[in-house]
């Protein structure tokens, strides 16, 4: 695929995207005048009722305009990361999304790095020795961790490794890089542990499928070595359809951690989005839910253009000879 | 004889062979049971020699050339000796069967679309097969000699190294494998199967490349094969498997002159030939069975018009008739002249089936100047370029072309499954360029007016259901108000020869041939006027396809239906089509009755496809 043709493609994901998230946010937004409640009432909070705070809000968030204008002047704030102030804590959404994003950004990629290579080198090893004791062991605790939800696996691993053992610390975020990558390894193996199982379970169909494919038994045939064949036949042809799955991995790592999060008190995005939703703090779901799509389709865009590196079918013309 | 033609002789060399296989047996362990696959095979091979091993599916012969190279799936357990050089490969371990592979055995497969790594430049694929002195060598130089090794199998286009697999054609992917399987300059090349996914032209190339490669280097040559012919046009020697054990052995010329098993004979019986039109071909009854069903025997027994209770006492060695030949039949002294006589009078009442009366006034179906275009992105092919045929009732029309030549994209046309981008389609009076635009009671006409029948009958049956709810929903569509569906069913199965208790069972207990029977009755049920069959026979077993071509014949016969016959084979039209359309490339180059196009085609490329078809002498 030539530049140009790179360029096109990539502005037309661009392109998908935005509207994507256009499409997103006015559902997210519409959030306000679906959840039970009118729109003042869910704004107030535990503020009293009084004319004068009702006029306040209205004025603030434009409630006495038609609804797609408020979506309009929502949306143009949200552009600029403007999602109004918590109603809970009277701080800017976007300053308190800021200040937990980096843990959560960082405790997703660590898991998505444990669950890489815990799930993609596992089930590489069980297909290689398919039908064995291996084997068997690799998918039936795969089956326990994948049916093991996020928090009760914590639990243990808090029990083992902080508590018995006192490898790592039970709770806290770090200072340093060093201090959060010991503060964050109990949260992020929590983490990686269903993830990866189910990772697994992909990488092992993969193999096994790529292992009885043609192209394996003639380089066999040529007499490769086992490594080569390993490395750039089997593992190369089969990592395919892991990349593609993978973003959705990163995705649901770095959102999908609430439970490792009140679990381990990691000062995380899905922490502040269970304390907005108990608290029915309704900019704050907004804000946090915008960044959640963002993070999804930002990570699944990656996941495409990994793939199209990868696999030449997809980047290069189709040209016979 | 002056001593110039002493040299030209062929001396033959009692030198040691290239490699020596005896009692070769294979068995399939399982946790349950032992299976076996191969049993007993004896073969060799000497140094510029080419032998080829012909069997049916389930023969055994792709895992014997597995065995050979040590690359035996798990749980396929082989025993006997495979010498090579003095040793035994059986008793190698893994590393030393390593070294043997490409360096002094290669291997190239049957299907040059999944043989290549996808994901690889064509010049890596060729430098990483180079043997391990070169790995010490640059790029530029690796590069250069892929090259030189791509010229050796005709591609004298150097671009080829930076392509991947999937930009070439299957015969350029075939000869890139080639290369790359010769590319440690092996003395011994097993070909399993080289041509039989390409098209007729490139099989001709690439079985002449193969042969002239093998001439140049002086290299032994094992090309398994389930064409005869093919074997007889390119082989010294051929073997012929059966369930797993070798039933004659003989030099292609001998054999061809006279086989000697009733299996062989029968074989070639079967094969439809290109020249003439038979009555009905010869096939031979049931299908291949498992070798452990016919163990204690002879194995081609249960199928042998010439069976006798001495064929069934104990299994029958391999013996040896005249200089060198092989058979394992035990009664072909008594019956080898009756196998004479019956060739001789198939050869001689092979005439020309009476030729139809000319076109009626109103066709059947008429298809006038279509085209068909595909689009992906910016690129857009011409599947179709104004293409016009007829067909009228009861006639039996067939169209051969290569793969890319627009065959398949009219049939679906025809019954709707892909929409003509332009031009006009009339089935019965009824204009069906556009399906979408008929109204429910024309589509219904038109169903049972066109059935089709595809080319696998390992998917186009549905695994889960009956053979006998397949017919029966197949007779309600029709029919919604139908009466005495499960006499209509057996009738169908009547028909297409199979016994009536087949309803009850389900498609994977069935052979090949026999699900095809099922497809044509489940196209049958529709009482259509005409049948399009879209290489129909081509996924079947020799043996089997005669079988099916002769129920296409006694279908038309009894209920004066007509077909449209879609193939790549041309002997396959000469046996069931009264008129022929040649395509290629989208566009109809020749047309007119069978046995006129055949004997003297016009158009260059109807002469080059002609060429092509495997014939045993003067053909490659």
């Amino acid at each position: 695929m030539s530049a140009r043709h790179l360029a096109l493609f990539l502005a037309r994901r661009a392109g998908a995207l935005v509207i994507m998230l256009a499409i997103l946010s006015f559902l997210i937004y519409s959030l306000l005048y679906l959840a039970p409640g009118s729109p003042v009432d869910i704004l107030l909070g535990n503020q009293p009722r009084t004319p004068e705070t009702v006029r306040l809000l209205n004025e603030k968030y434009h409630l006495d305009q038609p609804f797609l204008t408020q979506y309009w002047i929502w949306a143009q704030g949200a552009l600029q990361l403007d999602f109004g102030t918590s109603i809970l804590t009277t701080l800017p959404v976007s300053e308190e999304i800021g200040s937990r994003l980096p843990v959560s950004i960082f405790l997703g990629i660590y898991a998505y790095i444990l669950t890489m290579i815990g799930g993609v080198g596992l089930g590489v090893l069980s297909a290689l020795r398919r039908k064995t004791v291996v084997d068997r062991g690799i998918v039936g605790a795969s089956v326990i961790a994948l049916s093991t939800p996020a928090f009760v696996s914590g639990v243990f691993l808090l029990f083992l490794f902080a508590i018995t053992v006192q490898l790592f610390p039970a709770t806290g975020i770090g200072e340093d890089f060093v201090g959060r990558l010991w503060h964050l390894t109990l949260p992020a193996v929590a983490l990686a542990l269903t993830v990866s199982a189910f990772v697994l379970k992909h990488t092992r169909a993969a193999v096994l499928a790529v292992i009885d494919q043609d192209y394996v038994t003639f380089a066999r045939a040529r007499g490769l070595s086992p490594i080569r064949i390993m490395s750039t036949y089997v593992l190369r042809n089969a990592l395919i359809p892991i990349v593609t799955i993978s973003g959705l991995v990163l995705g649901s790592l770095i959102t999908g951690a609430f439970l490792v999060e009140v679990t381990f008190s990691v000062p995380g995005i899905g922490q502040l989005l269970v304390d907005a939703a108990v608290n029915k703090d309704l900019p704050l779901i907004q804000g946090v839910a915008m960044i959640i799509a963002v993070v999804i389709i930002l990570a699944n865009l990656l996941a495409d253009l990994l793939y199209m590196a990868i696999d030449p079918r997809i980047r290069v013309e189709r040209k016979s000879v | 004889m002056t001593s110039a033609e002493i040299f030209e002789q062929p001396t033959k060399q009692v030198t040691m062979p290239l490699l020596d296989v005896t009692g070769l047996s294979i068995v399939h362990k399982t946790a349950n049971a032992t299976k076996t696959v191969v049993s007993g095979i004896d073969l060799s091979i000497s140094p510029g020699e080419m032998i080829a091993i012909v069997g049916e599916s389930g023969s055994g012969k792709s895992i014997t050339a597995k065995a050979i190279m040590g690359l035996l799936p798990t749980g396929l357990i082989p025993s006997g000796t495979v010498s090579y050089g003095g040793t035994n490969l059986l008793s190698l371990d893994e590393r030393d069967r390593r070294l043997m592979r490409g360096s002094e055995i290669g291997m190239i497969l049957q299907d040059p679309f999944t043989m290549l790594n996808p994901v690889m430049r064509c010049g890596k694929i060729l430098a990483e097969s180079l043997s391990p002195e070169f790995a010490k060598r640059s790029r530029s130089e690796k590069r250069q000699e892929a090259i030189r090794r791509l010229a050796e199998v005709g591609i004298h286009d150097p671009s080829v190294v930076d392509r991947y697999p999937f930009q070439l054609s299957g015969g350029m992917r075939q000869r890139v494998a080639i290369a790359a399987a010769l590319a440690r300059d092996p003395k011994l090349l097993i070909a399993d199967e080289p041509s039989t996914a390409l098209d007729v032209t490139t099989q001709r190339e690439i079985l002449a490349l193969i042969k002239e490669i093998q001439r140049t280097r002086g290299m032994g040559v094992m090309l398994i094969t389930h064409d005869l012919r093919l074997a007889f046009g390119t082989c010294d020697r051929v073997h012929v498997l059966y369930a797993g054990s070798l039933l004659e052995v003989a030099p292609s010329v001998e054999f061809e002159h006279e086989p000697l098993h009733p299996y062989s004979h029968g074989l070639l019986l079967s094969e439809p030939p290109v020249d003439r039109k038979l009555h009905e071909m010869l096939s031979i009854p049931g299908s291949v069975p498992d070798p452990d069903d016919v163990t204690g025997m002879c194995s081609f027994a249960p199928r042998c018009q010439w069976a006798s209770a001495v064929c069934r006492e104990g299994t029958p060695a391999l013996v040896q008739i005249g200089t060198d030949r092989l058979s394992r039949c035990v009664r072909i002294d008594e019956i080898r002249d009756e196998m004479v006589q019956l060739r001789k009078r198939i050869q001689a009442e092979a005439t020309e089936a009476v030729s139809e009366p000319d076109s009626p006034v109103e066709p059947l179906v008429r298809v006038r100047d279509v085209y068909k275009q595909f689009s992906s992105g910016k690129l857009s092919v011409r599947a179709l370029d104004g293409v016009s045929i007829d067909i009228s009732d009861g006639q039996s029309v067939g169209i051969v072309g290569e793969s890319g030549s627009g065959k398949t994209t009219l049939a679906r046309m025809l019954i709707g499954l892909e929409t003509a981008s332009g031009g006009e389609i009339e089935i019965c009076g009824i204009p069906t360029t556009d399906w979408s635009k008929l109204s429910r009671r024309d589509t219904s006409r038109l169903r049972s007016t066109v059935q089709m029948v595809f080319q696998d009958p390992y998917s186009s049956l549905n695994p889960k259901r009956s053979i006998g709810w397949t017919l029966q929903e197949a007779i309600r569509t029709h029919d919604p108000k139908a009466r005495n569906i499960a006499a209509q069913e057996a009738e169908l199965l009547k028909t297409v020869g199979l016994p009536p208790e087949y309803g009850q069972r389900k498609p994977v207990g069935l052979s090949g041939g026999e699900r095809q029977r099922v497809a044509i009755a489940r196209a049958l049920a529709a009482q259509p006027q005409l049948l399009i069959c879209d290489e129909s026979v081509s996924a079947l077993d020799m043996s089997v396809q005669a079988q099916i071509l002769n129920l296409f014949g006694k279908i038309r016969a009894e209920r004066g239906l007509g077909y449209l016959f879609i193939t790549h084979d041309l002997a396959i039209v000469r046996q069931i089509s009264d008129y022929v359309y040649v395509m290629h490339r989208g566009r109809v180059v020749e047309s007119g009755p069978t046995k006129e196009v055949l004997e003297q085609p016009a158009d260059p490329y109807t002469r080059k496809l002609i060429t092509s078809t495997p014939q045993s002498s003067d053909w490659l």
